[in-house]
Formats: structure tokens, sequence, C-alpha cells
């Protein structure tokens, strides 16, 4: 390790300060304790550390065990690809049997860059022990070390895999084969690899396996990939879209010119060019895959060519070998072979769709390199025969009770691409027995099955009917094979249409006004929001809104449930159930207070809960039944029991694993809509979408099994454009996120949005709160003058303690996590901030707060929290400041106590204030936010200001604010004022109410 | 041991010492050999006229009393298993062909590349022998004097059933590998496709300096040492030890000298991919700026993932050594692609799992 001044120089700012010292900088062996883990455990714990900042509270991945995850994961990609064979390794004098991975193509390159980001701390390690000054550090290259870690663990995943084979006689006590291959196969399924046989048949069987890998050698060290490009006749007016043909083709080979020859009768769309076409030979490098070499340049090469650079004869070798292996796949390449220097070969229509559906699927199995036209590898977009629902429908009816139960009928229409066939079309078609034809300038596979079926089809269901619900399925795209060819998409002329127009639009639908009843202001988007919610509600469709934190998805929510509230009549309403954490109940709780006064909100929560028979009774009289997800699970048996109008999920990711218990819950209940809210980008993160929209929209990307192989692995593993469009367009309608730096809602934003945050108290706070104030109760009625004002000022400084952190108060270094309302909510706050990418400024007026704020936060985030207070030497505060601003670490949170860093100081870098704790000054907080909210801020800040409802905290804010109205800042003296009240009125203030308990 | 004379030649009895693990033709019953090149070797054999040693060798190749085959330049040395507990050693020695006979023959192979492609995936080009013919040669040993076998048997009959036997099993293997008999010829297989490779271009023509390189130097026979160490088992290794006077080793010594060349030949053949390398990669030194040495963290989760990295479930599965063919000589009870297919297709699924991540 780097040592300076006799101490490791630590990896992270985490762990300790890098040492003070002037000494030199060394390399020095360490002794560091290890714990052994086997191979299998290894492969485990890398994949259970994978895409993790944090592993656990405190315990943060260093940069060398990300890499790690890394090299595993590409140990699991080849080991998926099966890019590995069987052989024979010596190990300690032991012959074991092992699979090795062969690194091709691609995967060299992998292996090479891989190594180069190698922390360098990832091969520092020796086994030797105890390190003697004189040993030299460790100097094995980084592609050894990998290549050996990603061997071992290949090995271990596929054997792990396999069944353990039972030895053919286990009379004695090793195992005995009757063939050393036998010995082999069975050391290649068994754990430890051990091959029991004679020695020398060891010997001999190792280097038959590297002769039977020989030809290997020749593809794995080839700098290429052979590639075949299928070529388009040319067309006379060149219109094909695909680059032309490169001229330097020998005449005899070439394709003839492309020409049109007989139209299908009836159909001027249709035609089948007639033209040679032509399959290429071209030479990929591996490092630059968009360039295509001729393989006449490796016959004949030319001065200027990027051959040059390599070996000539090694790639004639390699292109013949390859040649020779394609070959075998299609006699047409064979037949090339005949002539020297051969390029490609030409081929007519029919051969060219067997190309097309056949031989390019095998040469690309084998390891070719496949380059087919467009119009054919576009999946999804692919012109192709399919059946698709035209249905009519008159003026959109809205409210007349339509629901997506609704029974559609329609009529089946076949399509080719855009252009719909009638059945003369058809069968013209069939007759034709082109595989491939031109419709409208574009190539398209009709593939005479499909044709068949097609005409089959129509002639038996003409008509069909389904559910409003399929049609909009089939309307997003969610298609089916059957019956032999696609059913996919719809022509929809009337409601319907408009319907499905404005549910991909996500626009074109009626504005909303505020409701009656709602108390505030609907900013113009969260007007569209609260549209959009309204307009997937009527149609029983779940929606999830995912603006970025700040937005107001609370007032949106509120104002849609107020809405259905006023629309229904009053015999028929029924309330809604919404879940959040524990840590939100109040939040939501205040806020429904303050924007739809007029609802009867119920928490059910806390250990005096209604329950059983006594719950539905209750909610029932209720507009609002707030809950926390805990609840939900827990109390699900006569939660079920609710007729509910609606469920609400905030902070929705919670339910995003399905198998939890808390999302089998919210699947379960029955209710009229669904809606989910985020702050977080969930339409990105593919593996959770299923979960939040098997809620909202249960079906639409049919059962996980199906879900996992049409879109997450293809999309997570393969990187599939296609299925993540695909993904987006089946989802897009029913996901609404907004950023605040889009331009559309920036406008529509106040520079500088303050907002309030109720927290809860925990359980052990409660009990705390209450034990000082039954301390204090006596004290406060006896005392007088001095010592009384005295006297409630520490128990304010007290109760304040109690309702920042418990072990503030007790200063015992007790422990911090789950144990204080108003953390927990920060912590929830500052994880969609990071996920965000933003930057936050907190400020408490306690620096020992501060301490165990940076400490937790740095536990739970993983990274470095930087922290300002009094003790802070000036040099050391210019230089957190630097590295806050300039970005470029990402230091995303800057703890600051309010006097140390409540002035001067530019902190624009950040666009989130939370104040932890209240000075009761809105002067000196106004001043704490200004230095984010300042010259040279580019974004719209967010305030947070903490409050714990129910206790002293509210009060005291409520009295604020009143006296602000009156006059702004005069009460802005701090606390002195509270000692000028009654002992009655500071009762009521101090009191500890109901609702304050979280739990 | 009891033999007799029947008359025609030695006979041993009839049931020669069973053999566990041996190598067991595939052909159960009838010819050996499926393509025409293997089926042209055979028939060399079968035109000696040996009679019933012919059907006894079938049988030998079947049961498996060949222990070992080992090929060579110009030579195919086996262990066969008879009636005498020890194993009879048989030789096949093959003519090589003369530099310039090669030259001859590269340049009409030149001619076509679908000869060296064709070679190179593990077939025999039909149209070949026609070439060799233009030279006056033949591909295929078919005259006493290109042929040269013998076995350690009693039998005074040259070929007897042991050397028949392996005959049949060298008939098997040209199946999987065709250009064992090139390599029997005395033709190394990258020296003759470089020299095909060279193809039609006219700068070419005439003498070819590389067209010497055809011919094996003597000391090429020992590859990469690890090939032949391995090869050797430690009887005959002694042998061949002896007879090839390889190294300094003497001929007492050979023994244990084979068998220790053996095991390090395994040894470093083990790892010669890594080894291949060692020689172009230098020991990287640990650089001693903390920061390089722990690794910068990244400023975003993005920044360590490369992106480019992906995982796909093949189609079809074991491509991979689909492409490599048979192994050679296999005597193991399952069949050896079959055995893969289910590894490769159980492993797959595995794979994913670990790249995705997902817990057991």
């Amino acid at each position: 390790m780097p040592a300076r001044g006799g101490s490791p120089v630590p990896s992270s700012p985490l762990i300790a300060d890098t040492p003070d010292s002037k000494a030199n900088l060394t390399l020095a062996p360490w002794t560091v304790s290890t714990y052994l883990l086997e191979a299998e455990e290894v492969v485990d714990f890398l994949c259970a550390c994978m895409g993790k900042k944090v592993l656990a509270p405190g315990i943060i991945p260093g940069s060398d065990l990300v890499w790690w995850t890394e090299a595993l994961k590409f140990a699991g990609s080849l080991a998926a690809g099966q890019k590995y064979l069987p052989g024979v390794r010596v190990e300690e004098g032991k012959y074991v049997a092992i699979w090795e991975p062969v690194f091709a193509g691609e995967d060299a390159g992998e292996l090479a860059k891989l190594a180069k980001q190698m922390p360098p701390a990832a091969r520092a390690l020796s086994r030797a022990l105890p390190p003697e000054p004189s040993d030299r550090p460790p100097e094995k290259p980084a592609v050894f070390v990998l290549r050996e870690f990603i061997a071992d663990s290949l090995d271990r995943i596929v054997r792990t895999s396999l069944e353990k084979k039972e030895p053919a006689r286990t009379k004695r006590k090793t195992p005995s084969f009757d063939s050393i291959h036998d010995a082999w196969v069975f050391a290649l399924h068994s754990q430890d690899g051990l091959i029991y046989g004679d020695e020398n048949e060891i010997l001999q069987l190792a280097a038959r396996a590297r002769e039977w890998q020989r030809p290997l050698t020749i593809l794995t060290t080839s700098p290429f990939r052979l590639s075949f490009r299928l070529e388009e006749p040319e067309s006379e007016e060149g219109i094909s879209g695909e680059p032309e043909r490169p001229e330097e083709i020998e005449e005899v080979e070439g394709p003839g010119e492309g020409k049109y020859i007989g139209e299908v009768k009836e159909s001027g769309d249709i035609e089948i060019p007639e033209g040679m076409w032509y399959v290429r030979y071209l030479l990929q490098p591996y490092e630059d895959p968009s360039l295509l070499v001729q393989v006449k340049d490796a016959w004949k090469p030319k001065k200027d060519s990027v051959l040059k650079k390599y070996d000539v004869k090694n790639i004639r070798q390699f292109l013949l070998s390859s040649l020779g292996q394609a070959a075998s796949l299609s006699p047409e390449i064979a037949s090339s072979l005949e002539k020297p220097a051969p390029s490609g070969y030409a081929l007519d229509i029919r051969e060219a769709y067997g190309f097309l559906t056949e031989k390019a699927v095998s040469l690309n199995q084998a390891g070719f390199g496949i380059l087919l036209p467009g119009w054919w590898t576009r999946k999804g977009t692919k012109t192709h025969l399919r059946a698709q629902a035209k249905v009519k429908g008159k003026q959109l009816q809205i409210g007349s009770g339509l629901t997506l139960d609704k029974i559609i009928s329609f009529d089946w229409e076949i399509a080719l691409g855009d252009k719909l066939l009638t059945v003369e079309e058809l069968q013209a078609l069939a007759e034709l027995k082109a595989p491939l034809v031109k419709v409208r300038g574009q190539w398209v596979e009709v593939n005479d099955e499909e044709i068949r079926a097609a005409i089959d089809f129509w002639k038996k269901n003409p008509h069909g009917e389904a559910s409003l619900r399929d049609v909009v399925k089939m309307a997003l795209g969610a298609s089916e094979k059957a019956e032999g060819f696609d059913f996919e998409g719809l022509s929809a002329t009337g409601w319907i249409e408009e319907f499905i127009s404005r549910l991909k639009g996500r626009e074109g639908f009626e504005e909303l006004k505020a409701p009656e009843a709602f108390s505030g202001e609907l900013r113009p988007y969260q007007v569209r929001g609260y549209s959009w919610f309204a307009f997937l509600r009527q149609w029983g469709l779940g929606a999830c809104l995912a603006d970025d934190m700040g937005l107001g998805k609370t007032v949106q929510t509120l104002a849609l449930i107020q809405r259905d509230w006023e629309q229904t009549e009053a015999r028929n309403r029924k309330p809604v159930l919404l879940v959040c954490p524990t840590s939100v109940i109040n939040n939501w709780r205040k806020e429904a207070a303050r924007f739809t006064p007029g609802l009867p909100v119920m928490v059910h929560h806390g250990i005096s809960r209604k329950k059983e028979k006594e719950f539905p009774e209750e909610a029932k009289k209720h507009a609002i039944v707030v809950s926390s997800y805990g609840l939900l699970q827990r109390d699900i048996e006569f939660l079920k029991e609710v007729p509910w109008a609606g469920v609400v999920l905030d902070e929705a990711q919670n339910i995003k694993n399905p198998e939890t218990k808390q999302a089998r819950a919210a699947r379960a209940l029955e209710v009229d809509y669904r809606i989910a809210l985020t702050g977080t980008p969930v339409e990105n993160n593919v593996g959770d979408l299923w979960s939040i929209m098997e809620f909202l929209n249960p079906g639409f990307l049919g059962n996980r099994a199906s879900f996992k192989r049409n879109f997450f692995i293809p999309i997570q593993a393969e990187h599939d454009q296609e299925a993540a469009r695909r993904l987006k367009e089946i989802t897009g309608p029913f996901i609404l996120r907004r950023l605040k730096t889009d331009q559309s809602i920036i406008s529509d934003l106040p520079d500088k949005m303050e907002m309030k945050t109720y927290c809860t108290l925990t359980k052990e706070q409660a009990s705390l709160y209450a034990a000082v104030l039954e301390d204090v109760e006596e004290a406060i009625d006896e005392a007088e003058g001095i010592q009384r004002r005295g006297i409630i000022l520490s128990t304010l400084m007290r109760l304040k303690q109690v309702c920042n952190h418990p072990a503030q108060f007790l200063k015992d270094n007790s422990s911090i996590p789950d144990r204080s309302g108003k953390l927990a909510r920060l912590s929830e706050m500052l994880e969609t901030v990071l996920e965000n990418g933003e930057k936050a400024l907190v400020f408490t007026q306690f620096a020992e707060m501060g301490r165990m704020l940076k400490e937790h936060l740095q536990e739970r985030f993983g990274c470095e929290v930087l922290f300002l207070y009094g003790g802070v030497s000036r040099k050391q505060r210019d230089r957190m400041i630097e590295r806050f601003q300039e970005g470029k670490e990402y230091l995303p949170i800057f703890v600051l106590s309010l006097k140390a860093g409540g002035t001067g100081l530019n902190l624009t870098g950040a666009n989130h204030v939370f104040h932890f704790d209240r000075w009761w000054n809105p002067a000196v907080e106004n001043q704490a936010t200004d230095r984010a909210f300042r010259i040279g801020q580019t974004r719209n800040v967010e305030v947070h200001k903490f409050i714990c409802a129910g206790t002293l905290e509210e009060k005291i804010d409520e009295i604020i604010e009143r006296k602000v109205q009156v006059a702004e800042n005069v009460v802005g003296t701090g606390e002195d004022w509270l000692t000028e009240l009654s002992n009655e009125e500071l009762k009521d203030i101090f009191a500890l109410r109901e609702e304050a308990v979280g739990e | 041991m009891a033999a007799y004379w029947d008359g025609y030649g030695y006979y041993e009895p009839s049931k020669p010492i069973e053999v566990k693990g041996g190598i067991k033709a595939k052909s159960k019953r009838g010819g050996f050999g499926q393509s025409w090149w293997a089926k042209r070797w055979i028939q060399t054999l079968e035109s000696f006229n040996i009679g019933a040693r012919l059907t006894r060798g079938k049988s030998y190749a079947r049961k498996g009393q060949v222990t070992s085959v080992k090929i060579e330049t110009g030579l195919v040395r086996a262990k066969v298993q008879g009636s005498s507990p020890k194993p009879y050693s048989v030789t096949i020695k093959v003519r090589t062909l003369t530099g310039s006979e090669w030259d001859l023959l590269a340049e009409k192979l030149s001619q076509k590349p679908i000869f060296a492609a064709k070679l190179l995936a593990g077939e025999m080009p039909e149209d070949i022998e026609p070439i060799f013919e233009d030279a006056g040669l033949s591909l295929f040993p078919e005259k006493l004097d290109d042929l040269d076998t013998d076995c350690s048997c009693p039998d005074w009959s040259n070929p007897c059933k042991h050397i028949a036997a392996v005959y049949y099993l060298l008939g098997e293997e040209f199946d999987r590998d065709p250009f064992l008999i090139f390599k029997l010829r005395g033709v190394d297989m990258d020296d003759f496709m470089s020299s095909l490779g060279k193809g039609p271009a006219p700068e070419n023509a005439g003498m070819q300096p590389e067209a010497g390189i055809l011919i094996k130097a003597p000391e090429a026979e020992y590859e990469t040492g690890a090939e032949i160490g391995a090869e050797i088992g430690a009887e005959i290794g002694a042998e061949i030890g002896a007879e090839t006077g390889a190294g300094s080793r003497a001929k007492a010594r050979a023994k244990t000298g084979a068998k220790t060349g053996a095991k390090t030949g395994a040894k470093t053949g083990a790892k010669t991919e890594a080894g291949v390398e060692a020689a172009h990669v230098s020991p990287e030194s640990l650089p001693l700026e903390p920061e390089a040495f722990w690794g910068r963290p990244a400023e975003s989760p993005e920044g360590v993932k490369g992106p480019t990295l992906e995982a796909h479930i093949p189609q079809v599965p074991a491509a991979l050594p689909k492409r490599l063919g048979k192994f050679p000589f296999w005597s193991g009870e399952e069949d050896f692609l079959e055995m893969l297919e289910k590894v490769y297709s159980k492993a797959s699924p595995a794979g994913m799992r670990v790249f995705l991540g997902e817990q057991k």
C-alpha cells in the first residue's frame, strides 16, 4: 500500500484522513487480515454486491470491489454465451478438470478493457506471510489476475449449475473409471474437479484436449471477424435506401442489373424487382466494427489497405479457415471457393430469402458476423403480414359509464406493412410464391404459410370481439402471435380512436378546473397532471405519477380525490386508501388539511388503530384513509373488506419487488382506480417496472416470466433497443414524469419553493419527550423570574433535541439508525436527491447533531458528506466549499451548522436546502437558505423545513406563521418571547399530541 | 501362454486380456470410417490380403484393445493389448514426401481456396487426389515402399491383427481430422496453410522461399514440448526418448526423464495461452500515487459499468465445441458432444443469473 510517515494512505476519506506527514510516499508491505472465500462464495458475494453503492448501512464497497463485480458479470456473460471449453489444468501438483473461458473477438477486447480499468489495489495482495521488508511489491499484470479470476469464477458458475455425476465405481476411496475420458467427464461435473486416473493418461488427455482446441486459436488470435452482408438488387432509381454496391466486384460474380417485371394484378404498390442479390464477404476488425474491409484486400493487399498493419499471412489463414467452416454450412459459399480470391456470391430472390431466414441464423450462431438490410432486422417495426382490428366508434361519450370491461366488436383486417389487403390481393400474393416483395418501395417478407393462415383466418373470422382492455393492449403494441401470424395494431375510428390517441399522447384530454372545495392554487402543469389522473381514473386505468420531488405530486393526488368525492353522490361515496412510508403519514394529514379541508381523513396507524370489523365501519365514514406499507401488509385481511374507491401508493418504489408481502397486498385490494407516486425515474428501471405496472394495470406486461423473457433480459442483458422501445410504448401512457428542468415546467415554478415537511416521532422519541415534560412540569410552576426563564429555555432545548434524535438528547453515543422520524424522512428525501444527481445543504443549529448527520448519511449513502461547524479552520472551510462547488467529485451532501455556515458562503451547487431543526427566526433561516438561493444559482431551489407534527415544533411554527402574516419578522427574535407566556400557554405549546407518534 | 500353429499363421488364444477404458471404435458392425478418405485409407490395409486377421483386427478395435495411439510426422505408435500381459507395440511408418514434392503440390493446391478452406474446416476436399496424381504422387500410402509396419507380437504376418486394429482406429480418426493424413506424410498444418494461403497472387509464382518450411525441421517435431512431453506415456516415453535421443538424456535415465518432461510439458502446456501472453506482457508495478493505487471512485454508477457488456443465451447450444468437432480418440462412455450440450444448456441460465446479479 502507498504509505506516508509510517501509516498507509487510506483508500477513502470515509475511513480516515490522509496521514498528515511531510514524509515521502512509499510503497510498503502491510499485513492485512483477510477472510478467504470459496469460489462459490465469491460468486454469491459479488452477485449480492452488484450495482449497490452501499451494502448495508456503513458498509461501502471500495472501487476494487465494484470492479470485481464487473469482472464477475463478464464471467457470467461468458457462461451465458457458452464461450468456454472443457480442459485440464495442473494445480499444486494435482490434475484438475476445468471449464476454460475462450476470449474470442469482442470478448478479447472486453478482457483488455476490463484489465485496464482494474484498480491496482485489486492485485496488491500477496499471500506471503509475514511480509518481509525486502519483498518486492506484487507485479502481476492486471490482465493475468483478471484472466485467472474469470477462469475460476466461470468454472465455478458452470460447475454449480450441473448435477454431480455418480462415479462409475466407488469400491475404493477414490472413484475409478474404465476410461480416462470418463474420469474427465466425472471431474468436469464434480465439486473439486480432481481427475482420478493414471498420471500419464491424464497428461495425454491434456495434450489431446489442447489438440482438440487448436483450431480455435486461429479464431481467438485473429483481430477480425468474418462477416457476410446481404445486398439487395440494385434498383434503377436506387431508392432502396441501402448504400450503393461497391464498384469493385468482378463482372462475372456481380449481380445483374435490377429491373422491374410483372407487377401483381390489382395492386400497383406491390412489385418484385428481378435482379440478383449478393452476399459479400467482409472482414470486420474487432477494434472498429464499423470498418468493413473487402476480403479481396486480404487476397491482394493494396498499398493503402487497412490490412497493412496486420500480418497478411495470418489474415489469409483466418479467412480460409473461416470460409471453410462457413462452407460446411452453405454450399453456395463452398462453390464460391472454387475460384481464386472469392469475394462473395450472387443469389436469386428465393435464395436470398433462404439466406435471411436460415443461413444467416446458422452462420451467426457459428460466430460469423451477419449484416442484413435494415428492413429485415427491425423487429417490431418490420413490415410484415398482420391482422389488425378495425374498430368503429361514435363520438366520445364521456361519463357514460363505459369501462374497460366493455366488449367491443370489430372487423379484422389484414395488412402488409401499412397497406391493407383484400382477399383477392392476398390470393394473388399467394400465387406469386415470392417470399419477398416490395410494397411501396419497401421490401416485405411474405411467407406462404402466413398468407394461407391469414386467408383461412379471415374467411372464418371476419369479425372479432374483445374487451376494451384488450383493444387498448393491442393498440399499445402488446402483440400476440396466434394461428400462424401476428395480431397486432389497431385501426380505429370514432371515440375509440380518440381515446387511444389521447392515451398515447397523454394530452388532448380536457383540462379540468380545480375541484370546488379545493383550497389552494394548482400550477398549470399540476392541472395537466390532475386532468391526466382523472382521464385514466375514468377508464379504471392505473396511473403512475413520477414527477420530480417538489413538483407537488401530493397536491395533484388530493385534487383528484377531492374531484371524485364531489362528483359522487353522498350515498355512493367510498374512501381512498393512501399508503405511504411511516415518516410521511403526518405530511399527508397536514397537506390534506391544507388543500382539501373538506375531506374527512382517517389515519390508520398506531396501537390504538381500529381493527377487524371496526375498521371498515370507521373507514367508510372518511374520504381518505392514510396508512403505512407495514400495516398494508399486516392488516390486509380487514383492509380487503372495505370497498375502496381507489388506492394510492406514495413512494411506490416500496413495491418494486413483486414478491414482497406489501406488493402482494397492494395487488390484492379491490378498487376502482389505482395510483402510484414516486420521485424516482421508474421508467428507467426495467426490473422494478413490472411490479408497479402489475399493480396499476394487471396483465399489460404479461406474467412475470414472460416479462423477463420479452423485456428484462433483452433490455438488461442484450441491450435490445427495440425491446426497450416496445416497453416504453406499452407503459408510456401510464407513467407521467416531469422534471423541474423541463421547459414547460420551469416557467410555472417559482425560483424558490418553500415546503414544510411534517415528520413523526418514534416511540422512543415520544416517551423521552413525555419524560422531559413530566420532569419540568412542577419546576415551571414553582420557579420564577430568571430561574423560570432558564428552565423554559432549557426545556425548549431538550425537547428540540428529542425531536431531532434520542442520541442527541441522551448524549450517549448510542446508535443512530431507526430512532428518529426526522432522520428517516431526511434520508428518504436525500435518496431522491441523489438519484436525480442533485446536491443538498442540510442546516442544523446543533454541531453534535451535524456530526451525527454526517456519520449517518455517509454510512447510508456511501459517499463523503461534508460538515462545516465552528471548529473548522478557515483553510479547511474554503477547501470544502471549493470541492462542493467545483464538481470534480460528486459530493452531494453538505451539512452545516447554522452558526458557522449560515452567512457569507456561496454554495450555489446545491438546489435543495434542508432545515433539519428550526431557529424560529425566518430572517436567520432565509439567510441560510440564501447560501444556495443567490446569484449564480441556475436552478429552482427547494427549501424543506422539518417539523415534528404534534409537538412544540408544530405549535411554534403555527404561532410564528400567524405573526408573520401580521408583520413579517416581528417575532423574529428567536425563542425568548416564549418565556413571556403563561404557564398554561406554555403547556399547550409543549404538549405532546397523539398524532405525533409514528408507530 | 498357449499358442498354436494352424498352417497359415501363428495364433494366440482367441481371447485377449480384457481392457477397461481402451479406445473403442465407434463403428459397431460393418465397415470402418464414414468419410471417403477414411475408407480410402482402410482400402489400403484391406488390399494386403491378410485374411481373418482383418476381422480380428476389427473386433480388437471395437472392443477397445488398443490402449494408446500417437501420431507423429510419418509415424504412428500404438499399444495393443493382446493375450500377453504386456501390450504389444505397434508402429506404422509412412514415407514422408520430399520438399520438392510438396512445393509442386502446394502450387497446385493454392489455385483453389476450397482445398485449404475445407481442410482447415476438417474436411478432405473430394477432388484432391487428382491434384496428387497430376504431380505423380499419391495422398494415401499405397505401395509397400510407402508403408512400413511393425508389431512386437509373435505373429509373422505383417500386417497382423494388432496392426489392423490400429489401422482401423486411424481410419476413424481421419474422419474427424483429415489433416492427420497430411501430418503422417510429413506436412505440418500451419506451414501447409501458410503456403496455401498465399493464394494465386502472381508474385508468388516460381520458387517460394517459404516452401522450404513445408518440411519440418527435425526439432520442429517437439513443437511446444508440452505436446510431445504429454503425448509420451511413461513407458514408451522411455523408448522414444532413447530412439530420438531427445535432449541430452542418457538412455538409462530416459524413462524418468521422459516422465518429468511430460509433467513439466503438461504444466507449461496447460498454461500455454497465458504463457504466450507472458512473453508480451511485462510485469506491471503498483503505482505509488494513492489515488491511482486505490482507484478513483466513479463519479456516477454508470461510470464503472461497461455499458457495452452484453450477455446472450445462444439458441443452439454448444456452438463452440460443435465447431471443433469430436474429441480425438474419445473412449468415454457418454457421447462427448451430447454431454457438452447438456452442460452448456444448463450453465447458460446460471451465467445469465450471475450477469444480472440475481441471487439464488
